[in-house]
Parts: C-alpha cells; sequence; structure tokens
C-alpha cells in the first residue's frame, strides 16, 4: 500500500447561503492516477482548491505531503492546479505562459512542452484573450503534463476540448505517467472516457462523499437485471437497489454487490459501467434516501 | 477494453495467456511491457503491471529483472489443460442441462454431436 | 489501516529566493508589452507635446516655457500595470502553487526595481533636455519646475520614490480587487476621499491653511518627493499584504 500524499479529515466549507462541502474525508496515494468525480457544482473544484490551499476550509484540516498547505511554499511547490475557469493574463501570449510556468517548475520538461505545442497545435503567438476555449484547454493541459510536479490536478480541463484532443491528452499522461510517474487527480464528468485510467474513485456529490474506493472494485460491482416483474422482484430482494424502471410486465433493476445467476433463465444479466454507477448512486442520492452508505 | 464487468487485470492476463495458447508467444519470448500494454489499450499502467503478475503468480511468465517479462516453460500445457476444465464448466454442463430439459439424454447428445461435428 | 504520508523530499527542496524570482518572472515574461506600452504612449505624448510647442513657438516667439503635466500620466500609466499585475498575475501564480506571501514580495521587489530604471531613464532624457535647451524649443517636458533636484542622485530618487509609491498603491487596490471583488474597490476609494475630506476639513476648522502651505514652502522638495511618500509607500505594501493573505483568486 503506497503512501498517502494528500488527504482531507472531515472538511467542511460554508459559505453564507450554501455548503460546499460537508465533512469530507478522503486519502490519495502517492503516484496513482485518481479519479474525483461529481457532477458540476457537486463540490469536486472546493475540495481541491482547498487541498492547493487556494480556498481555506470553515472546519477540517486538509493535507498534503503530510503538511498544511495554506501559505505553505514547501509542499505548494510540489503541486500544480490546472482548471479550466484559470484566466491567463489577458495580454501575454500563449508561449509567455508557458515560459512563466517553466520558471516554476524546477522538473519543467521543455522539450515535452514543445512536443505538445506541435501536437495540440497551439498558436504560441497568440494573446491568451485571443485563444478560443479549446486553445485555452491546450494551455492548461500543458502546463499540467509538463511541469511534473509530483502533485498535478486537472480540474477538468478539457472541457473546450474535442474528442480526438481528449485522447490525444489520455494518451499524453498515460505515457507521461508511466515514465515519470507522479500522482495525477483528475476531476471529470466524463467517466466512461477516464474509466480505464484511473485506479481510484471518489465520488462526491451535494458535498458530501459517495464513493472512495478502487476503481477496480467498482467495475462488477453492480449489475443490471431484466425481465418479469415478479422474477426481478424476487431475484432483487434483499439486495441494495440503486435504480428501477419498469415498463408494463417488465422491470430492470440495478443492483449492487450481486452476481448474475445463471440459474435464472427469465432473467437478462447485463454488467454496469463505472458511468451508469457513478449515474445511478448520485441519482438515489437525490432521492431521499436517508442512508449514508449507498453501496453494500 | 471490454465493459463485461471484469476487472480490467483479468482481461489483460486472458489476452497474454490466449496468445501464449495460440503460439503468437512461444516459450521463452518476451511479452509487451506493462507500459507497453498500457499506452496501447489505454489503460492505467498499474492495472497493466497487476495482470502481468497475476500470469507470473499462475507460472505462465516469469521475470528477468531488468530485462522484462518472458514466457515460463510448458506455460502453454497448462493453459491449455485449464482451458479445457474452464471448456467443461462453461459449455458442457450447461449443455447436458438444457438438453435434458428438452428431453434429450446425453446418449442422444452424444450422437448429435457425431453428427454436427462431421458436418464441419 | 492507516498508510504512511508521503513527505517533501529534501533533494528537490528550493529556497524561498528561488520562489520569489519566479514569482518575479512571472511578470516579465512579458515586460515588453507590459512596460513597453507606457513608454510608447509617453513618447507619443512627447512627440506630440513639442509639435504642439513648435507651432506655438513659431507662431507666437520665444516667451514662456512650455510646462506640462504629461509626466504625471505616464506615473498613472505605469502604475496601472501594476495593478494588472495584482488582479491577472496572481491567480496563475496561485495555481502554479506560488504562496501569496512570495508573489507579493517577488512583485514589490520587481516594481522597486523597474520604477528605478524608469527613473534613471527618466533623468537621462532631462539632462539631454538641459543640454540641448529644452529641444531647441525652450520647452520643459521633463523638467519638474520648482521641484528640479540640484544632481542627478537625488533627481533619480525624485523621479523614482513617487512612481514606486503610486505603483505600490495601485498593487494594495489589486490586492483589495482579489479578496473583495469591485466592491471592495469602490468601498477603499470612497473610504480614502472620506479621509481625505476629513483632513480637508479639519484644516479647515482649524484655520490651518496657512500653516499647511508654508510646511510644504519650507520643507525641502526632496523630503516632499523621496521622503514622506515612503511612509504611504511601506502602508501600502503592508496593507496589501495583509488583504492579500486571505484572497481566493
Amino acid at each position: 500500500m503506497s503512501a498517502t500524499v494528500a488527504a482531507m479529515h472531515g472538511v467542511t466549507k460554508r459559505y453564507s447561503d450554501v455548503t460546499a462541502l460537508d465533512d469530507v474525508t478522503f486519502a490519495l496515494q502517492e503516484n496513482r492516477i485518481h479519479g474525483l468525480l461529481g457532477r458540476n457544482g457537486a463540490g469536486k473544484t472546493t475540495a481541491m482548491q482547498i487541498l492547493t490551499a487556494q480556498n481555506v476550509a470553515t472546519s477540517g484540516a486538509a493535507e498534503i505531503f503530510g503538511e498544511r498547505p495554506y501559505e505553505n511554499a514547501r509542499v505548494l511547490a510540489r503541486t500544480c492546479f490546472i482548471r479550466e475557469s484559470l484566466k491567463y493574463p489577458d495580454d501575454y501570449k500563449a508561449r509567455h505562459v508557458l515560459t512563466a510556468a517553466s520558471h516554476v517548475y524546477p522538473h519543467w520538461d521543455r522539450a515535452f512542452a514543445d512536443r505538445l505545442v506541435e501536437e495540440f497545435a497551439l498558436p504560441v503567438d497568440r494573446a491568451c484573450k485571443k485563444l478560443s476555449r479549446g486553445q485555452h484547454s491546450v494551455v492548461g493541459v500543458i502546463i499540467g503534463l509538463a511541469s511534473r510536479a509530483p502533485l498535478t490536478f486537472f480540474d477538468e480541463p478539457y472541457l473546450g476540448l474535442d474528442a480526438v484532443a481528449r485522447q490525444m491528452f489520455y494518451d499524453h499522461l498515460l505515457a507521461d505517467f508511466a515514465e515519470n510517474p507522479r500522482t495525477v487527480v483528475l476531476s471529470t464528468h466524463l467517466i466512461d472516457e477516464v474509466s480505464d485510467l484511473i485506479e481510484h474513485v471518489v465520488l462526491i456529490d451535494k458535498g458530501r462523499v459517495l464513493i472512495d474506493e478502487e476503481a477496480e472494485a467498482l467495475r462488477g460491482r453492480a449489475i443490471t437485471v431484466t425481465g418479469p416483474v415478479e422474477s426481478v422482484e424476487r431475484f432483487a430482494r434483499g439486495h441494495v437497489e440503486l435504480h428501477r424502471e419498469q415498463l408494463g410486465g417488465f422491470l430492470r433493476v440495478t443492483l449492487s454487490g450481486v452476481q448474475p445467476a445463471s440459474a435464472e433463465p427469465n432473467l437478462q444479466f447485463e454488467p454496469v459501467s463505472l458511468q451508469q454507477l457513478v449515474v445511478r448512486t448520485t441519482q438515489q442520492n437525490s432521492g431521499a434516501r436517508l442512508e449514508k452508505e449507498v453501496l453494500s | 477494453m471490454k465493459d463485461d464487468g471484469r476487472p480490467l487485470f483479468v482481461q489483460i492476463a486472458e489476452e497474454i495467456a490466449s496468445a501464449v495458447v495460440d503460439g503468437t508467444y512461444p516459450e521463452e519470448t518476451q511479452v509487451p511491457s506493462s507500459n507497453e500494454l498500457a499506452a496501447f489499450h489505454r489503460i492505467n499502467p498499474a492495472t497493466a503491471a497487476k495482470g502481468l503478475n497475476q500470469l507470473v503468480s499462475e507460472g505462465v511468465l516469469y521475470k528477468r529483472r531488468g530485462i522484462g517479462m518472458f514466457v515460463a516453460e510448458g506455460a502453454r500445457t497448462r493453459l491449455l489443460e485449464r482451458r479445457r476444465e474452464d471448456f467443461a464448466r462453461q459449455y458442457i454442463a450447461p449443455l447436458v442441462i438444457e438438453a435434458r430439459k428438452i428431453g434429450i439424454d446425453p446418449e442422444q447428445l452424444k450422437k448429435m454431436i457425431d453428427v454436427w461435428g462431421d458436418d464441419r | 489501516m492507516t498508510a504512511a504520508t508521503v513527505h517533501p523530499d529534501p533533494d528537490t527542496a528550493f529556497s524561498s529566493t528561488d520562489r520569489v524570482l519566479a514569482a518575479a518572472r512571472l511578470s516579465t515574461v512579458a515586460l515588453r508589452s507590459r512596460l513597453g506600452g507606457a513608454w510608447v504612449i509617453l513618447t507619443a505624448i512627447f512627440v506630440v507635446h513639442q509639435a504642439i510647442w513648435w507651432v506655438i513657438r513659431a507662431n507666437v516667439g520665444a516667451e514662456e516655457t512650455g510646462y506640462t503635466g504629461a509626466l504625471a500620466s505616464f506615473y498613472f500609466i505605469v502604475a496601472s500595470t501594476s495593478l494588472a499585475v495584482m488582479t491577472q498575475v496572481m491567480p496563475f501564480a496561485l495555481s502554479l502553487g506560488i504562496t501569496r506571501r512570495h508573489f507579493y514580495i517577488g512583485t514589490s521587489l520587481l516594481v522597486a526595481a523597474e520604477t528605478l530604471f524608469s527613473a534613471v531613464v527618466l533623468t537621462l532624457l532631462l539632462q539631454i533636455e538641459r543640454w540641448t535647451g529644452g529641444w531647441g524649443l525652450g520647452v520643459q517636458f521633463f523638467e519638474m519646475g520648482f521641484m528640479g533636484q540640484p544632481n542627478l542622485f537625488l533627481q533619480v530618487l525624485a523621479y523614482w520614490v513617487p512612481l514606486m509609491t503610486i505603483s505600490f498603491l495601485f498593487l494594495a487596490i489589486g490586492a483589495v480587487f482579489r479578496r473583495w471583488g469591485q466592491t471592495g474597490v469602490w468601498a477603499v476609494c470612497i473610504g480614502l476621499l472620506v479621509v481625505v475630506a476629513a483632513i480637508v476639513m479639519y484644516l479647515t476648522w482649524q484655520n490651518a491653511w496657512l500653516s499647511f502651505g508654508r510646511f510644504f514652502v519650507e520643507t525641502p522638495t526632496i523630503l516632499l518627493l523621496a521622503g514622506y511618500p515612503l511612509i504611504l509607500a511601506a502602508l501600502s505594501v503592508a496593507g496589501g499584504y495583509l488583504v492579500l493573505r486571505r484572497a481566493q483568486p
């Protein structure tokens, strides 16, 4: 079990009218790719901002590299936080931004950055305020990748990128991660695209942690059972139900912690992808459920 | 990778194992590294490594320090044997059960297999 | 099941100096576009100014010496670039892992150095102006009138400190913007106006305008330009830093 590089202990963040994070606790091990999943506004960005000292918790403690991050140059120097909403100085050209970042990170890989600029076709001499949304995201992606910061956060940095560019980002991330291991935290709602990349999943919804598990354990955790209403109900009894849909005499139920039973001829079993699992879990959380434990 | 609910590392292991069985990787040849597999399948390198390590623990591969993973001696034979057992469990058992449901006993089943086997 | 915690590995430790320097370099990468603009505007004003006075001289003859406050506008343009650094570069710096403290120190040092450089250039231009007898037209552009200094060293100080002070003030206002947004800036500006109004009312009430005026006349100009403003500069730096400490990008 590798060491913890970042952790939140009972962190709550309250604004005057809303609670962004509610008693959030999780730990991230080093040199793994972590997925911070959740809907827009769930609290993922707030969590990452608190971990990188851009924001301060109302209560609870956050730590990176074993220390409190606030105004702590020693640990913050090892982090990089790329988010889509980050604005670069308007009149800076794209290459100014990259050069500036290169001054900050001692492990900056100039050759890697140049290669990425070429592959993503970034117009380096264009002023940042004139960059398209996709190009703006590319700048962030290049900084995040070339920085080689031991703890790198990507907060949906690829929202402006098309599917091809996103795939390039994932490929480069994987390749660089394999050669130069570091801790990567990827926050996204495009779960299908990253489900094979991430090793550890933390799902946040409405400021609470719903899932905090290994990605592998979640694959195959849930199944969908379809068939005649009675047979399905019989099979589903006693198991944790995440979702149900009914059409006439047919019922489809998503169950957690169950294995398909080959002895049941009427029933059709389908695996549930990570994305579907996350969606169902989140939907269930929105319903008026009192239990805190959603998955058994 | 396939979304059939099986862990990714299992899929990796099975893919390499199949390649050993069909002769793509003869004994004592090197198989792709975990980084290569990860890049090719677009999955996390740790997952690919886990798949390879699974095969090492099953005796299908062995590690040469500093070089990589190689197919172990007798791996193919072992794998074929295991596949035969799996085949029986996966196909023969349900076949017999299914046949019985519609009134075919094992003797008739054998005759049917001969007929269908000849047609190939 | 508790895992060990990763601590920052000492091999890649870097000093505060590195971080402060890195923070400053965030602003220097686009130096040309930032400060260059101010000098271009100054040159433009200068050219226009010369043209106007050349026309006047041609028609009216050598009478009054020209003196405009063009320099003042240069000062404020330079200072406004400090504002831009705080409002635009600071969020970027924070996402790269630079602390607010290092950013403020680095930027303040950079501003001090840049304004010193500007002051040296202005002094040189002033010398040229004097040697050419007002650019051949008896015109005073860089001359500070009764505020001119007897020697070059003091002249540099006389240009430098006010420029630096206004820039520090704008940095502090930028910090206010980062912390409390537009509303905060309005509040601070109104607050300053209230303070100025209070001082004016006090002086009027105490019939102290005469002594106020006498103070200005009797104090050596170098103290007025490079002495007392330092107090304001220090207050700006301290205040701006305290405000920035809790700012979110």
